[in-house]
Formats: structure tokens, sequence, C-alpha cells
């Protein structure tokens, strides 16, 4: 079935991303790999929604590329001003 | 952007997030659309709606450039991606990765935006830096020949943004006019 | 039912083959602002393929709409990451791998090294959030 065949090739994605989070070797590697995990992780959302028939899970893909973005924006505010907020 | 367009839009984000376009929640998102506009104006840059009556070939002309920079954008999202894709299973990439400086003639935050966002997404290039005062882009650059031609690729788009030349999502500089 | 069938499978496996090769790229590209090229410009179509494949395969006005606002958000989102990322990253100091080992390759913007452009930047970007009100100035 073409659902659990994209479902396997995603989280294969998933894990290669994870060895670069791991690895580094910058903290921009870093924080770009963890942006690509998170959009890996929305699209992992919308194909169990279509293999379990929950249509929750987009919500949850929804709100979880929001906060991916969000944690982008403040990671890499931090990296060059040293500080997030106030 | 107009006050007006943007309190629009925010109803029809509403409408999208709650999964039920009915007329209720566009009634709600209209509500919330003109509370936000009032609460966070800077914010939003929000501007008043311009005085007189639309000039209807302008606009006519400002949304065939709009639909023609549209259909050139996902072409060459399409070409970007098989080419990065080659590199990326090629045994031996020749990367040959540069950073190429690009004077702008395009003036304006909101379309600077867009030129920025979308050569990242097109073929070859990624937006690294712009110079503090707007007038020099710079981009690092896999996969082309050399300098020029990243840089000709760059001109391109810019030739394409520079024909829907108006002031529009932002105004050009800061707060609300 | 089986067109059907095609419309909905092609899109998913063409969305999958790219967020895959996205991922090869990130882990094989030799330095940062390389790996941006494969997470920025795959990730975006990859995610889009899949998206309309599964808004295709659940067939549901409310699925449409929230997929429909995910891949929006994903469109504007994603360049403006890869930009924050290379900026952040070259203004700290992370030096580009240059040219393919027979020259040719150069830096033309150059602002590294030059460690005043970099405070420079800080300052600018402080005033501008201070102006916004978002931090204390100094």
């Amino acid at each position: 079935m073409i659902i659990n065949l994209a479902l396997g090739i995603v989280t294969l994605s998933v894990l290669l991303v994870t060895y670069r989070v791991l690895r580094g070797p910058s903290w921009g590697d870093r924080i770009m790999a963890f942006d690509f995990l998170s959009v890996n992780l929305v699209v992992l959302f919308a194909l169990i929604a279509v293999r379990t028939g929950y249509l929750v899970m987009l919500d949850a893909a929804l709100v979880l590329s929001l906060l991916g973005f969000l944690s982008t924006v403040a990671l890499t505010r931090y990296l060059l001003l040293g500080r997030v907020m106030k | 952007m107009s006050r007006l367009t943007l309190v629009c839009l925010l109803a029809v984000v509403w409408a999208l997030l709650l999964g039920e376009p009915g007329v209720r929640n566009l009634v709600v998102g209209l509500g919330l659309g003109v509370l936000i506009v009032r609460l966070f104006p800077r914010a939003v840059g929000a501007r008043a709606a311009p005085r007189g009556a639309p000039d209807l070939r302008a606009t006519l002309r400002r949304g065939a450039g709009w639909l023609a920079f549209l259909g050139f954008f996902l072409r060459e999202l399409t070409v970007a991606n098989v080419q990065v894709a080659l590199l990326a299973l090629r045994p031996r990439p020749r990367l040959n990765p540069m950073i190429v400086e690009v004077p702008l003639r395009l003036r304006g935050e909101g379309l600077l935006t867009l030129l920025s966002a979308s050569i990242t997404l097109m073929p070859g290039t990624v937006t690294v830096g712009l110079s503090r005062d707007r007038h020099t882009l710079y981009a690092h650059a896999i996969g082309t020949a050399d300098a020029e031609a990243a840089r000709a690729s760059i001109v391109r788009v810019e030739g394409y943004l520079l024909a829907l030349d108006t002031p529009l999502p932002f105004p050009p500089t800061g707060g609300p006019a | 039912m089986d067109d059907f069938q095609a419309v909905r499978d092609l899109p998913i496996l063409i969305g999958a083959f790219f967020v895959l090769t996205a991922a090869i790229g990130v882990v094989r590209f030799p330095d940062l602002y390389s790996r941006l090229h494969a997470s920025s410009k795959l990730v975006t179509l990859g995610s889009a393929g899949i998206f309309l494949g599964v808004a295709f395969a659940l067939n549901d006005a409310a699925a449409f709409t929230r997929l429909a606002a995910v891949l929006l958000f994903q469109f504007l989102t994603t360049p403006l990451s890869a930009y924050l990322i290379a900026q952040a990253a070259y203004l700290r100091g992370l030096p580009p791998i240059l040219g393919d080992g027979q020259g040719g390759g150069t830096d033309e913007w150059g602002a590294l090294g030059r460690a005043d452009e970099v405070a420079q930047a800080d300052r600018e970007a402080l005033r501008v959030l201070a102006e916004e009100g978002l931090v204390d100035e100094g």
C-alpha cells in the first residue's frame, strides 16, 4: 500500500536528518536539521491521518508547522544576538 | 496592503484554520480581523485604502504580471528540485559553491522580501544577506558554471518583479502612513 | 476507481522521493550553505506533493482547508527560515566552502573576518528591535 511505503520513506529521512542533528558540526547545521525535522514530522502526521483516518492529526500538523517555524526564528535570533527577547 | 484587504484575508485564514468556511465563521473572522488590525496597527503595517477610483487598466496589468510571475515561479521551482535532487544523488557532485553579489534595481521592502524568498526556492541560489542600504543582495550559489550565470538567474527573477513594482504588502520604510 | 488511485498515489510518491533526496542532500553536502539548498528547495516541493496526495486521499472539505493552510504556511516560511539560518551562521563567522578544488568560487560578500561588520549588524539589529519595543537598548 502506497501510504505505508511513503511512511517508511519519510521515517528513513527523519533518521538520516537525526544523524545531522547529532553530528552538527556547527550550530547552524543543528538548527537547520531541526527545522527540517519539524517539516518532516508535519508530513508524517499528514500521512498518519490518511493511514488511521483521524482528521485530528491534521490539526496537530498545523500546530507543529507553526511551532517549528517559530522555534527556528527564536534559535537563529539567539545565535545572532545572544538573546531571544528582552 | 490596505486595512480592508487585510481584514478580509484574516477572515479567510480564520475560516481555513477552522476547516468549515461557513457564513458564521467568516463573520467571526471579520470581527477578529478588525480587532487585530485595531490592536496591532504597526505590527501588521496596515494602511487606509487609497482615495479615488481604482485604475482598471493598471490593475489588470498588475494582475497579469502576478500571474506571469506565478507561472515562472512554479516552473523554476520544479527545475530547481530536479537539479538539487540530481546533485544529492550523484556519487561525486560538482557543487562549485560561491557567494555572489547582486546589485539590485528593485526597491520596496515587500518586493525585496518576495525576491529573496523566491530565489531561495529557485535553481542554484539561496539568499544569505542584504546590504544595510538594501541595494545589494548576497546569495550562495551551487551547481552554476560561474558567478555570472548565478547573477543572471537572479536578475531574471528581479525582472519579473520590476514589472509589478507597486508598494504592495508593506509600506516602503517602516510605520503606517 | 483506478484513475482516482493514480491521482492520489503519484503526488505522494513524488513528494516522498523529494523528501528522501532532501535528507540525503542534508547528510551528504559538504557545508551548511549547500545543505540549505537541499533543505529549502526539495522539502518545499516534497511536502507540497505529499499534502496534495493526502488531500485527494482524504477527500474531505475540512481536511482540504487545513492542508491548504499548512501548504501555504510551508511555502511562506521555508525560504524565510533558510535565509535566517544562512545569515545568522554567516554573520557569526561560519566560513563557506568555496569552489570545487579547481578554484573559481569566490566570496563576494567578504564580511567574514571583518569583525566591525558583524558588530555593526548586531547593533543595527538591536536598534531595530529596540524601536519595536522588543528589547531594552544597550
